[in-house]
């Protein structure tokens, strides 16, 4: 008996340490301990250890980023980047699980939005505005845009902007002049008429499938960029203690998705994006909501017969029309990084116009100017870089980077449901605006 | 004396502590952190009891995957123990004896092979644009198939993926159970066939009884493995459309990792550990069994 109680006393010794264990682990990037996650603060001279992860491991990038590190290693001997590659769909978890564990890299590959703005909230971003005060070429040197996309909160930018991207219509043009279309549709009742002669010369207006399930939320949010006001849906709603997702304007956006139903390619629940993408290719459809990263794709299976627009303006409606929906990928330091001075430097020379062009040479899109030639890019791709630059006034956050998670996942989980039929557009929006209740109750307390 | 009583011990200890600290301890914790709002991006969490207990049994969402998850149990009892055990009794049948290792074979390789390639297989199978499945449909009985859409409708996606289960584990479940028939001693098959018994007779009075143990291992696999279903919804429907097609282990995913709470995940995963647990008990208590 006496053997027993001792055993029972062990294990709960153990078990107490565990729990306390994991309390003090989970608390550890609170911001209390600078070294948390972060590299030893090395005095002038010291070696300088820099945790890098990034999730470009496409075979003829991934080498480009290697050769940077060495290069900036061989320039200073004394630091060593220590890189960790993951892919786009793991990073998102595996960064979780890094400030869970306290043990965050010193610079690290971010969505523009609500997605950068959890790493602030928990202290794991270092603010780069002073750098950037310091250095107005080096922060001059991006296209505005896309450095707007990581400036929060009275103008203080967290992240460089790196891979730009936005969400684009793109066409067949032979299939536009057979129908008789002379000109890209500019206005939502110029993109009806262009599907109904579509229609007509015997073409299926448009090649879509959501079996990824975040297509349709794509043409949701840049809808939603034009009906909903930019200072209630970025504004507000993008910002979860005011979040509330009760304007008018988003169930307006959806009824303007649902007249454009009938236009699209059949079985949209079960056709996932590379699939609609061949359709277009083969001539199943003719136009395709499509990310700008796509073009040189694109181009290659078919060459100059692709032209591109931006969502059609819906004139009279409550948003701003001249906004693009998108956003760049972005470097965040850690707000733990225990060296900050040798972390900005690298994350400049990263960023380099030189680096910035070897990375461009391989297909990779940059936010910064003149990094991007004809000599790497398809015309298109350097036209919409252009559209961004000089006519768009701003992005549109990806709507599922800029709603809080929980919101996200109801966007995405039921945005098939609403094409289906089994949900209608208010009740699609009313599941959105209880999740918003709850998560705005969440962040007032 | 005392050295040679401590001696089991210590070679137990390494494994006692690699299971105290890799399940006993984090079932615990689990439990305790269920209590608690918090996510990996904030410091600090806040209590909140049994909040999420309430809101959990409140949620339409955990209810559609606990049905999922039980239609998968039950129709995985029939799918893979049940015809696995005919597959098995056929098998070592005496007419089928010197053909049962090519059959054994075949049936048994699809439990092998990587689920994401089975996943994807099938995804492309049922794909109305590209696949042959609704070809075939149409071609054996006659029927339209323009709207079938297996995977993308909430009515058929979880039957879809349940349907690959079957074909992926009933050879698996049916070895399991040969195994077990050919321990049993030809001469209590002797026996009965002198005394008459026909070979239904024999599968059913000696046979069965024979390898309840084994049918009792099938049985909670099988179960138990279907409340731990992930990988083959995750890789066919991610749980959709709308959550359709969900089931338990992906909603603890997804809450902790798509929606950042961490609290309610493990709130998930303590019933979730509960149903399990309950149901290996009860299955050893009605079968009054486990003692092989």
């Amino acid at each position: 008996m006496k053997k027993m109680k001792i055993l029972a006393l062990f294990l709960a010794v153990a078990m107490m340490v565990s729990v306390f264990a994991g309390c003090g682990n989970s608390a550890a990037p609170s911001g209390e301990s600078g070294a948390a996650g972060g590299t030893a603060a090395p005095a002038s001279g010291d070696k300088v250890t820099i945790k890098f992860l990034h999730k470009y491991v496409d075979p003829k990038v991934e080498p480009v980023f290697a050769e940077i590190c060495k290069d900036y290693e061989a320039q200073n001997p004394n630091v060593t980047i220590k890189v960790e590659t993951t892919t786009d769909d793991e990073i998102k978890d595996k960064l979780r699980v890094l400030m869970g564990s306290g043990d965050m890299p010193d610079m690290y590959q971010v969505w523009s939005g609500e997605y950068t703005k959890k790493f602030i909230r928990g202290g794991a971003v270092l603010e780069l505005t002073p750098y950037l005060e310091a250095d107005p070429e080096y922060r001059d040197s991006f296209i505005p845009a896309f450095l707007k996309s990581f400036t929060y909160e009275e103008g203080k930018v967290w992240g460089i902007p790196t891979r730009i991207d936005c969400e684009l219509f793109v066409y067949n043009k032979e299939h536009f002049a057979a129908a008789g279309i002379e000109k890209e549709p500019e206005t939502w009742d110029e993109l009806l008429d262009a599907c109904e002669k579509l229609t007509a010369a015997g073409y299926t207006p448009f090649s879509f499938g959501n079996g990824m399930v975040w297509d349709a939320p794509h043409w949701y949010g840049a809808i939603w960029g034009k009906t909903v006001p930019e200072e209630i849906m970025q504004g507000q709603d993008y910002e979860v203690t005011t979040v509330k997702i009760d304007h008018p304007g988003y169930v307006e956006g959806l009824n303007y998705f649902k007249q454009l139903q009938p236009y699209f390619t059949p079985n949209v629940g079960s056709t996932d994006h590379e699939m609609f993408l061949q359709n277009l290719y083969a001539g199943k459809g003719t136009m395709s909501y499509i990310e700008m990263l796509e073009f040189q794709t694109i181009y290659d299976n078919m060459g100059d017969n692709f032209g591109f627009f931006d969502m059609p303006d819906i004139p009279g409606a409550a948003g701003d029309q001249t906004r693009v929906h998108g956003g760049p990928e972005g470097w965040c330091l850690s707000g733990y990084v225990a060296n900050p001075d040798a972390a900005v430097d690298f994350l400049k020379f990263m960023t380099s116009l030189e680096n910035e062009q070897k990375k461009a040479a391989v297909g990779h899109t940059s936010a910064k100017i003149g990094a991007m030639t004809e000599e790497y890019f398809c015309k298109q791709m350097l036209d919409a870089v252009d559209f961004m630059q000089n006519e768009a006034t701003g992005m549109i956050e990806w709507c599922d980077c800029g709603f809080e998670g929980r919101i996200t996942e109801i966007l995405l989980k039921n945005g098939q449901d609403f094409i289906d039929d089994r949900l209608t557009a208010e009740e699609y929006i009313g599941k959105m605006a209880e999740a918003a209740t709850a998560v705005r109750d969440e962040y007032a307390k | 004396m005392r050295a040679k009583k401590i001696t089991p011990f210590l070679y137990i200890f390494p494994a006692l502590a690699i299971l105290l600290v890799f399940v006993y301890v984090p079932i615990i914790l689990n439990f305790f952190w269920s209590l608690f709002q918090w996510n990996a991006y904030t410091p600090g969490m806040n209590w909140v009891g049994f909040d999420y207990y309430v809101r959990l049994f409140q949620d339409e969402n955990f209810w559609v995957c606990l049905k999922n998850n039980t239609m998968y149990a039950l129709i995985s009892l029939v799918g893979q123990v049940a015809f696995g055990l005919v597959i098995a009794a056929i098998l070592e049948s005496q007419y089928m004896r010197s053909r049962s290792t090519f059959f054994r074979t075949l049936f048994f390789i699809p439990s092998i092979m990587s689920m994401t390639i089975i996943g994807l297989l099938f995804y492309l199978f049922y794909n109305p644009n590209v696949g042959p499945f609704n070809a075939l449909v149409h071609m054996f009985t006659g029927m339209d198939t323009t709207n079938l859409d297996i995977l993308g409708s909430p009515e058929t996606a979880i039957y879809g993926v349940i349907a690959v289960s079957q074909w992926m584990w009933f050879g698996y479940m049916a070895m399991l159970l040969i195994i077990g028939i050919q321990k049993i001693p030809d001469e209590l098959n002797e026996a009965a066939y002198i005394d008459g018994a026909n070979q239904f007779q024999v599968f059913w009075n000696v046979t069965i009884p024979n390898i309840k143990e084994m049918i009792l291992v099938d049985t909670i696999v099988c179960v138990v493995g279907s409340f731990k279903l992930f990988d083959e919804v995750y890789i066919m429907t991610k749980g959709g459309p709308g959550y359709s097609s969900e089931v338990l282990s992906g909603y603890i995913y997804k809450a902790a990792f798509r929606q950042d709470e961490m609290g309610y995940a493990c709130t998930i995963a303590v019933v979730l550990f509960i149903i399990t647990f309950l149901l290996s008990l009860l299955q050893m208590k009605v079968s009054n069994s486990g003692k092989e």
